[in-house]
């Protein structure tokens, strides 16, 4: 099969040789190949060790050499200084594709620059691609395959993300898992000596797997590359970015007063913008917005519903909605007429839509309401609160000691289908839905299943709306790039 | 890296003139009438400007020209003229400028002296700024800010990579905090979206095609009274590196 891009197999390997773990629990080396056999990794691990027969129960080889022909990639954690050595040597076997996680090169400085530059050249002598050196690795959870220090728990996602900082790429799985989605695949890009975020970007593009690319930036390497691709893969897939390092030498001394102004976090502000990325401003919210924009249609414009059970998470949503400049408009005569037949006459039918308590608050909230405003012209999207499971009634009549009228697995069977149901309306309209919550996937088991079928459901209403928010912005990028006539794209 | 390769561009032939007369041994910047000069040749719309040789001859340009006129001691070693006090706006006479252009040859011993600049006096509420500095990430950027004395107080600028468009221009006016002010505002006009392009446009071209100019400032960019942006004064910096 001839490679279309080098980090196919680096990321979705069959056999892997692993260069530096032993059977000590303390180094890291051991852990991460742990991780590999453990995590559901179906292909074949082939340790190197030059004294252990054995290592983590498998067959061990004394040298590179040892090894059996054929091998996808390998997976390096060992002390800087013989990197270069065994570079070389896995260049003769043909093993040309892989992670170096060691450390100890041109991010320290002085004869780590060197051996970098080592590094590079046996690299290019061979054409040997990697992430790395100094990351944390590698992960593809459809595949089963984890080469990073830690675990991944959570279920595949639909988010790609390609960092700089190894812990954000492996601490991430937590938070991610957490907040109810998660990843297609993630890269811990280190030292870029042979692979960059440029690549990443354009695997990423290709990657069936992955609906919303995010990347933690400390510093580009290939600038006009990057805006070049971007606005590519953007066209397909959208793109959201933390940059974070605009202070770094933020003053540049310079004779002109323009650019002093302009530092680097400017810059790549409006690089970013003439790129097509969303740039985000923290870790959590980069992650709300890939959610939303992976699993979620774009609105075509900023007219949004509210729909709430209650007034201070719609006046909320409102409020924020206004703040980025969306519009929460009075609903038409027609559909609010149709809206009083169904709702309680203590409810308000303009927008926000506050049904406050209804018996049937489940089917009015999770069905007919969202129906019934992303049916109207004038509506683009839908933010809403009030979902939680039917559960919390089965609590209370144990609580009270009396019945229910229907069993709690009834209840929990009608859950199950009012959720199957929701989760397929906003492809139903072309219209996004995105929901907050109070509750945690630990409270609630509607909660869970809601998020495991695609709806973003975020900690709070002001989060929501700026999720909402990215994916108008992503709608317009859409728009911009399918009609620039910018000389980038030439 | 190819910091070109996304738009191959020939140097304006008139540019490469001015570079090359202007630019002497070491010389780190060109002067105001060079940069002036310059940034014309890319199409950015300059105030009208004569460069003359004395005290006399600026009077006389400057009867022609219709007052009131700016003077300015034309030099590439004042590149902070205006706190060296060889910049006189207002002008309103022939004694006024003869006046002037006196005062100021008297305090520039030690200085090279180009000539003495006369330019039609730019009326206009509204300022903007505009440059272009090369980025070790991005090469060649183009920035567009709010001027006016209050320029780095405020700091509202938008910056785009060269090369950019007209879209892109746009959408770097419409990013400044203070977008409104340039828009129609108490009577005044909009300011001259296609007319500003061409400015920023031309800026990123020179960035592009002139690998030896580090940054340029144009400062202040004057709204006239018709909505056009006019650069009035220009300050055109080489690299250490530069050619030139």
């Amino acid at each position: 099969m001839t490679e279309r891009h080098p980090l196919e197999k680096i990321f979705a390997p069959e056999t892997v040789a692993f260069l530096g773990a032993s059977d000590s629990m303390m180094t890291m080396g051991t852990v991460q190949m742990h991780n590999v056999i453990s995590g559901g990794f179906k292909g074949e691990v082939y340790p190197v060790h030059p004294k252990l027969k054995t290592v983590l129960g498998r067959k061990a080889y004394p040298t590179i050499a040892d090894l059996p022909d054929g091998i996808d990639i390998f997976v390096m954690v060992l002390p800087t200084r013989i990197v270069p050595e065994m570079l070389e040597q896995l260049g003769k076997k043909g093993i040309t594709r892989g992670t170096v996680i060691s450390g100890g090169f041109s991010e320290v400085g002085g004869g780590g620059k060197d051996l970098e530059k080592q590094v590079r050249e046996v690299s290019e002598k061979y054409g040997i691609k990697f992430n790395g050196p100094n990351c944390i690795g590698i992960c593809n959870p459809r595949h089963g395959y984890n080469n990073t220090w830690f675990p991944y728990e959570g279920k595949p996602g639909p988010i790609g993300l390609a960092s700089q900082s190894g812990t954000y790429a492996c601490h991430s799985f937590n938070h991610i898992k957490n907040q109810g989605t998660g990843f297609s695949k993630v890269i811990s890009v280190g030292n870029e000596v042979t692979l960059d975020l440029v690549d990443c970007l354009e695997y990423f593009e290709n990657d069936p797997e992955t609906k919303a690319i995010a990347l933690y930036i400390e510093g580009i390497r290939r600038g006009r590359d990057f805006i070049r691709v971007a606005r590519r893969v953007a066209k397909k897939k959208p793109i959201v970015a933390l940059y974070v390092g605009g202070t770094e030498a933020g003053a540049r001394a310079g004779a002109s007063h323009t650019a002093v102004m302009s530092g680097p976090d400017e810059i790549y502000e409006g690089a970013f913008r003439q790129a097509g990325v969303l740039r985000a401003s923290s870790f959590p919210e980069m992650f709300d917005w890939c959610w939303a924009l992976a699993e979620q249609p774009v609105p075509a414009g900023k007219n949004m519903a509210v729909v709430t059970n209650s007034g201070g998470p719609g006046s909320s949503f409102a409020d924020a909605a206004g703040r980025l400049g969306m519009n929460v408009p009075v609903l038409s005569d027609e559909i609010q007429a149709t809206l009083r037949k169904i709702i309680p006459h203590t409810a308000s039918s303009k927008n926000p839509v506050d049904i406050t308590f209804a018996v049937d608050m489940t089917t009015l909230i999770m069905d007919k309401i969202p129906r019934l405003l992303l049916s109207a012209p004038e509506i683009d999207g839908l933010l809403l609160y009030g979902i939680f499971t039917s559960q919390v009634f089965a609590k209370y009549a144990e609580q009270m000691g009396t019945d229910l009228p229907f069993s709690a697995e009834k209840m929990r069977q009608f859950d199950e289908m009012m959720s199957a149901s929701f989760s397929k309306i906003p492809k139903e309209f072309g219209k996004p839905i995105v929901c907050s919550t109070f509750f945690t996937r630990d409270d609630d088991e509607l909660i869970c299943r809601l998020q495991d079928l695609g709806i973003p459901m975020l900690p709070s209403s002001e989060r929501a709306a700026i999720a909402m928010h990215a994916l108008y912005r992503y709608g317009r990028i859409k728009e911009k790039l399918a009609n620039s006539d910018s000389p980038w794209d030439e | 890296m190819d910091m070109n390769s996304s738009k191959e561009t020939k140097p304006d032939a008139r540019a490469v003139e001015i570079i090359r007369e202007a630019a002497g041994p070491g010389l780190r910047n060109l002067s105001e009438n060079s940069s002036a000069r310059l940034i014309e040749a890319y199409g950015v719309a300059v105030a009208e400007s004569r460069l003359c040789a004395g005290a006399e001859e600026a009077a006389e340009c400057a009867g022609a020209m219709g007052y009131p006129v700016a003077l300015k001691l034309c030099s590439p070693d004042a590149p902070h003229k205006k706190e060296m006090g060889f910049v006189k706006i207002g002008l309103g006479s022939a004694d006024a400028v003869l006046e002037a252009a006196k005062e100021m040859l008297s305090r520039a011993e030690g200085v090279t002296v180009e000539g003495l600049l006369v330019q039609r006096q730019v009326r206009g509420e509204r300022e903007l700024i505009a440059g272009m500095r090369r980025d070790r990430t991005f090469g060649p950027c183009v920035t567009l800010g709010v001027g006016g004395v209050f320029t780095e107080a405020m700091k509202d600028i938008s910056v785009r990579v060269a090369p950019i468009c007209a879209e892109d221009a746009g959408e770097m006016l419409d990013e400044l905090k203070t977008a409104k002010m340039f828009g129609s505002y108490r009577g005044l006009p909009a300011v001259d979206r296609e007319a500003l392009a061409k400015i920023l446009i031309g800026l990123g071209e020179i960035g592009l095609n002139h690998p030896e100019i580090e940054e340029i400032d144009v400062n202040p960019l004057i709204i006239d009274g018709t909505g056009k942006p006019i650069a009035v004064d220009a300050l055109v910096v080489l690299g250490a590196g530069g050619k030139a």
